[in-house]
């Protein structure tokens, strides 16, 4: 099975372009390690999240904008809402994610972007 | 300690350890459907039913509050207790900060609860661990208006016993021959509590004579009660006020504080000796009804200052030279060993009806109304006043004093004074004094411990240190508590040194005391 990760919010629901490698995780958990008396390491934690980056070497102006009119969503005024990312292969299902997106570097006159980086940040969409 | 479950118990000193929290808030304080009021002869004595607040006192009636929960939001949270020596009251103060990304407390915005972000808001902390229970830590009210940015609303609150003492007394107290829990359930009673709200142990200190203006602070009524009785009062964590006597029974330590515990702990620069006590008190006893206070006739000329106009009022205040207990209001027409008055009209004629009296006491004053219902001006001629006084015993009050020896020449004379007219006797100068040098006289009686969080510990508690050179049982006088969900999580505890009595015991089932034995007399 292909690792694919799609794209929800209120207006629209979109399979990203098909995935380079790498795709990096990072797990954002919030933990706070102690060291006792008896030299012991112990491990409080809060919560556990991730953080999902990938980076495309070219996208077309098509595949950009795809990206470009989620991130830009986060900010409608009548949505006001993150984005949710489902990647099947991972068993990622609807997570709201805070969507960061990288400069759009245009390398030619097709609107081709090079370079694209998006990251998702696992976060809540309201307490 | 509170009560916990085994998995609670196993989670606090486990390798790693998933933390939970709770903040509620009742910003509408609406009143919780599911409470139901005590009603006359349908509700069960003793049942569940709890009695209706009798008015708008935020104090009474916070547990009858809509809590709504927004541990969702919580960035960060910390929270206090500490015993204030020497009154031996305790106060809890909170802080917390609430994400607001999507400015819901925000003033003048779109929330629900916009309109209700004001001060005063009920609240309560909870803190423990997933997988096990949340304990409440916390319940008081918000002090003043948030602090609220575009990210965060930040709330500072104080607990109700802390709100308790900005209080002022509704009714005059004058109570004789009195234990401490008696005064306090009256006050609290008087404050707005029901009897379900607190817990009074029996007290020590007898108090021979008290008195309280209406009106005045409750949190000096209740220090300097503290004060006399060295016992403790507090509000517990959920929410029950509490009061424990000068001595109780010893207590087995809860909890060991050793190296798989302590991250830290030192001697706190906070350790203040007491080396020797010093206590003033006056001491007073009630009499036998008697005149208090005599106004002569003002004879052939007039005392406008006592006229009443036709039918109206006037108000007086004759000053006592000692607090009453008890006062027999005057009445119209002389009397014999009784409190009375006469009147007169412009001519001099006796007027005999038509003219009432109300009356309240103050520590040193007598108010009387005069209420005349004639057509015509009265003067108020002569008047005697009639209540049981309570009169110093000693004109130079009482004055004790105690130190320890062996501290005084280590130290120097280190000195505790103590100007309270509720400590009353010389005993109980002597067993306050005997307490007080018992757990102060020395140095190494106070730590600092920074620790594994254990937020099941409550202050009071006794816990048995065996960390490096600190050893033996301490009690616990201040819990800090902080909690970012970031994460940063600590607990900070003060530790005094506590040393268990074996109380002598005069009589009763075997083992009694031996006499110049090692027991202890009782404070």
């Amino acid at each position: 099975m292909p690792i694919e990760m799609i794209l929800t919010d209120d207006i629209a629901t979109e399979t990203l372009p098909p995935l380079d490698v790498p795709l990096t995780v990072i797990p954002l958990d919030g933990t706070q390690d102690v060291q006792t008396a008896d030299n012991n390491i112990s491990t409080y934690f809060t919560f556990r999240k991730k953080e999902w980056s990938h980076t495309w070497a070219y996208l077309t102006e098509d595949e950009f904008n795809l990206l470009k009119a989620f991130y830009d969503r986060q900010f409608n005024l009548t949505i006001l809402k993150y984005p949710r990312l489902s990647i099947p292969y991972y068993s990622v299902s609807n997570v709201p994610v805070r969507m960061y997106l990288s400069p759009q570097n245009i390398i030619d006159n097709c609107g081709t972007v090079q370079n694209v980086t998006v990251t998702f940040r696992e976060s809540s969409n309201g307490a | 300690m509170q009560v916990t479950s085994q998995r609670f118990k196993d989670l606090v000193l486990n390798p790693v350890v998933p933390l939970d929290w709770g903040v509620q808030v009742s910003f509408t304080k609406e009143e919780n459907p599911d409470i139901e009021y005590f009603i006359l002869d349908e509700s069960l004595l003793d049942g569940g039913d709890i009695l209706a607040p009798s008015g708008d006192d935020p104090i009474q009636p916070w547990f009858t509050y809509e809590f709504a929960r927004y541990g969702g939001r919580m960035m960060s949270m910390e929270w206090t207790r500490e015993i204030d020596f020497p009154y031996s009251v305790q106060s809890a103060m909170a802080d917390f900060t609430l994400s607001n990304t999507d400015e819901y407390f925000t003033p003048g915005g779109s929330s629900e609860i916009e309109e209700f972000v004001l001060p005063k808001r009920p609240v309560m902390l909870f803190q423990g661990f997933q997988t096990a229970e949340n304990l409440a830590q916390f319940i008081g009210l918000t002090q003043g208006m948030p602090e609220v940015t575009r990210e965060a609303a930040s709330f500072h609150a104080l607990d109700f016993l802390s709100e308790l003492y900005e209080q002022p007394l509704t009714e005059v107290v004058a109570m004789r021959d009195v234990y401490t829990h008696e005064v306090l359930e009256v006050i609290l009673i008087q404050l707005g509590l029901t009897p379900s709200q607190f817990n009074l142990a029996r007290s020590r200190n007898k108090i021979p004579f008290l008195f309280f203006d209406k009106g005045a602070n409750a949190g000096q009524v209740l220090r300097q009660l503290m004060q006399a009785e060295g016992g403790l009062l507090w509000m517990d964590e959920m929410g029950i006020f509490r009061f424990s006597p000068r001595v109780t029974l010893n207590q087995d330590p809860v909890y060991v504080l050793d190296e798989r515990s302590v991250i830290d702990m030192s001697v706190s620069s906070d350790a203040q000796i007491i080396n020797h006590v010093r206590i003033l008190s006056s001491v007073r006893e009630v009499q036998a009804f008697q005149s208090v206070y005599y106004k002569t006739s003002a004879g052939e000329g007039t005392d406008e200052s006592w006229v009443v106009p036709p039918t109206s009022s006037i108000v007086k205040f004759l000053d006592l030279t000692d607090p009453i207990y008890q006062s027999q209001k005057p009445e119209l027409g002389f009397a014999s060993g009784a409190s009375w008055f006469t009147a007169r009209d412009v001519n001099g004629n006796p007027v005999n009806s038509g003219i009432t009296t109300e009356v309240e006491t103050f520590t040193n004053s007598y108010k009387i109304t005069f209420t005349n219902s004639n057509v015509f001006a009265v003067e108020i001629d002569e008047l005697d006043l009639w209540a049981e006084p309570a009169r110093e015993i000693d004109e130079e009050g009482m004055r004790y004093e105690l130190q320890v020896d062996s501290s005084v020449e280590k130290y120097g004379r280190m000195t505790l004074e103590i100007d309270n007219d509720f400590i009353g006797t010389p005993e109980n100068a002597n067993s306050l004094a005997l307490m007080i040098l018992d757990g102060q006289s020395e140095y190494s009686g106070v730590l600092n411990a920074n620790v594994r969080p254990n937020p099941a510990l409550q202050l009071n508690d006794v816990v048995d240190v065996d960390y490096r050179e600190y050893q033996g049982l301490y009690k616990i006088t201040k819990i800090t508590n902080v909690l970012r969900t970031g994460v940063e999580y600590y607990q900070e505890l003060r530790l005094k040194k506590y040393t268990a009595h074996e109380w002598f015991i005069l009589s009763g089932d075997e083992p009694r005391s031996l006499l110049d034995g090692t027991d202890v007399l009782a404070y």
